[in-house]
């Protein structure tokens, strides 16, 4: 396993760090895995995470560029007037062509946490040379089981009875704060997850490109992290009850990492988001092990 | 700008260089020594800032990563504060050798700015030096780091959740490991017990005034340094919690340069 550190981009003004495996494995044989930035973090991600998962794919044999998108990390700002989602998308692309100038590599695996997923999404969405994409804490849906699950925890809180019940102030008004009715972007505030708002493509859009990306043969792994996404997700087969029509190719696969925070800060949480990643990578990607990988992927 | 790893093979740092945009007819190189674990990640970009600021005001720069940390290689329970110390010194070596240059000056961030301080003690060849908010006490440091992870474990705590599993919840803070190794190192650090000047001009800056600090400024006074103390209130970018808020301190980096530039003789 080598790193090197790259200066790339029409401009030379994006930076990143390419690790190439050892010898012995042919790069063009396997997709290139691009490690987009988690929201503003730059590219070691957060807890330098994406470091060791670099690594360890590269110890599978994919080549991976983590990258700062303009702006970010070492990576200049643009002076251009691109949309962030533009300039993304753009940079992304350089980022591909860069690999397949420097590497042969045709074909990527793009990964993103947060705002990294919202890029992962689009990018495979826009740029047919990608293959598959892991988004951690990406799109999601409210569900009927969403809110009867967020709501119930809510009703059965001791601590939340006992703050009724020992206040001062209004009940009627403290009742509604406890079960956190009348805003639920402002309520669903958790003590170790995001403090701010995301925004989702409408469900019937994101379900759309999901399709098409299906037809086209890309595979996707949605991670959700309970303490990141407790305002939009909170039980295991969420992503199952939005879009059950997906529910019977073998393309997608979906894990809930209960208890984990947004930005998985136990050790062991990073280990097994890691270790879940270069599983379903090394599983889907390398071609004595396809077949196997699509009778585990799990049905959603 | 130039992104690079040096040093010895088995354990490459990484490095971002930054040539003096300015001609001078007496160059000069500064390194910047990075805080470490999440702090680290916290300064980057403020860091990258920095850098930008000095090449244009002239200077060379030299960003840098410890071994362990950041884009260098080591994983994040590998290094400690002897390992990092290493590293400031093979940080100046490069810098020296890629500008053919006899003085260096360094610039660090909390731990960065205390390691920088023990290096540049052991050194002759350190022209100034900026310790922006530095720990002075290893042993505190180490509280500071374990009363913040217990603070985010309460956090937790509040989710219902089950507490971490016993290795995890003595073994890290704050999503990184804290090894018996970084936190033996770290409990031998005692700026105040310094006994030799770390360089002729100090600059000891913060975000808040602090007792310690000004017992440092005291202290290098008496090892014969020219000590100038700031305190400007800007926000602690190191302490910055979440990841879609970015804060570069303007005041705070236009006054670490404006000093350099002033001792500069």
């Amino acid at each position: 396993m080598k790193e090197t550190a790259i200066l790339f981009g029409k401009l030379g003004a994006l930076a990143g760090v390419v690790t190439d495996p050892d010898c012995g494995f042919d790069p063009r044989h396997r997709p290139a895995i691009l490690l987009l930035n988690a929201g503003l973090l730059y590219r070691v991600g957060p807890n330098r995470v994406y470091v060791r998962l670099a690594r360890v794919l590269a110890s599978a044999g994919f080549v991976t560029l983590r990258l700062d998108f303009s702006g970010i990390g070492d990576s200049e700002s643009r002076r251009d007037s691109l949309t962030r989602e533009e300039s993304s998308l753009r940079e992304a692309q350089e980022a591909m062509d860069f690999l397949a100038v420097s590497r042969g590599i045709e074909r990527f695996v793009v990964i993103g946490l947060c705002g990294g997923a919202t890029n992962a999404f689009r990018i495979t969405r826009d740029d047919p040379r990608v293959i598959g994409a892991v988004m951690i804490d990406g799109y999601a849906y409210r569900t009927f089981g969403y809110y009867l699950r967020h709501y119930g925890r809510r009703l059965v809180s001791r601590r939340r009875w006992s703050n009724l019940f020992t206040g001062k102030s209004d009940s009627g008004r403290r009742l509604r704060r406890m079960l956190q009715i009348g805003n639920a972007d402002q309520a669903l505030v958790n003590p170790v997850g995001v403090s701010y708002v995301r925004t989702f493509p409408p469900r019937d859009a994101t379900l759309s490109d999901l399709c098409v990306l299906i037809d086209r043969g890309v595979y996707m792994f949605f991670i959700y992290s309970e303490g990141g996404m407790d305002r939009y997700y909170n039980y295991e087969s969420q992503f199952e009850d939005t879009f059950p029509s997906l529910c019977s190719n073998g393309k997608l696969r979906v894990k809930f990492v209960r208890e984990a925070d947004h930005t998985f800060t136990l050790l062991s949480h990073q280990r097994m988001l890691v270790d879940d990643i270069e599983d379903w990578v090394s599983t889907t990607f390398t071609t004595s092990k396809r077949s196997a990988t699509i009778r585990s992927t799990m049905a959603v | 700008m130039k992104l690079f790893y040096f040093g010895d093979p088995s354990g490459r740092i990484f490095g971002a260089s930054e040539a003096a945009r300015v001609a001078s007819s007496r160059p000069k190189v500064v390194v910047l020594c990075y805080p470490m674990g999440q702090e680290q990640i916290r300064a980057h970009r403020a860091f990258r800032n920095l850098s930008m600021r000095l090449s244009k005001a002239g200077w060379h720069v030299l960003r840098f990563d410890y071994f362990g940390c950041g884009d260098s290689a080591g994983e994040s329970d590998e290094g400690d504060a002897d390992q990092w110390m290493s590293d400031v010194v093979a940080a100046i070596e490069q810098a020296r050798l890629a500008h053919g240059l006899a003085k260096v000056s360094l610039i660090g961030l909390r731990l960065g700015a205390t390691l920088a301080t023990l290096v540049a003690s052991q050194r002759n060849d350190i022209d100034q030096l900026v310790l922006w908010d530095p720990i002075l006490d290893g042993r505190g440091f180490l509280e500071e780091l374990s009363a913040s992870h217990r603070a985010w474990l309460a956090r937790r705590a509040e989710m219902g959740w089950d507490p971490p599993k016993q290795d995890d919840e003595v073994a890290q803070v704050l999503g990184f490991p804290l090894t018996n190794g970084i936190r033996k190192t770290l409990e031998e650090i005692d700026l105040l017990g310094l006994s030799k000047r770390p360089a002729r001009n100090v600059l000891i800056i913060e975000a808040d005034e602090d007792e310690d600090a000004r017992r440092l400024e005291v202290h290098l006074r008496v090892l014969d340094c020219d000590v100038e103390y700031q305190c400007l209130p800007e926000a602690k970018i190191w302490l910055r919690l979440t990841m879609n808020q970015r804060v570069v301190p303007n005041q705070t980096l236009e006054q670490i340069v404006a000093w350099l530039a002033r001792t500069d003789r």
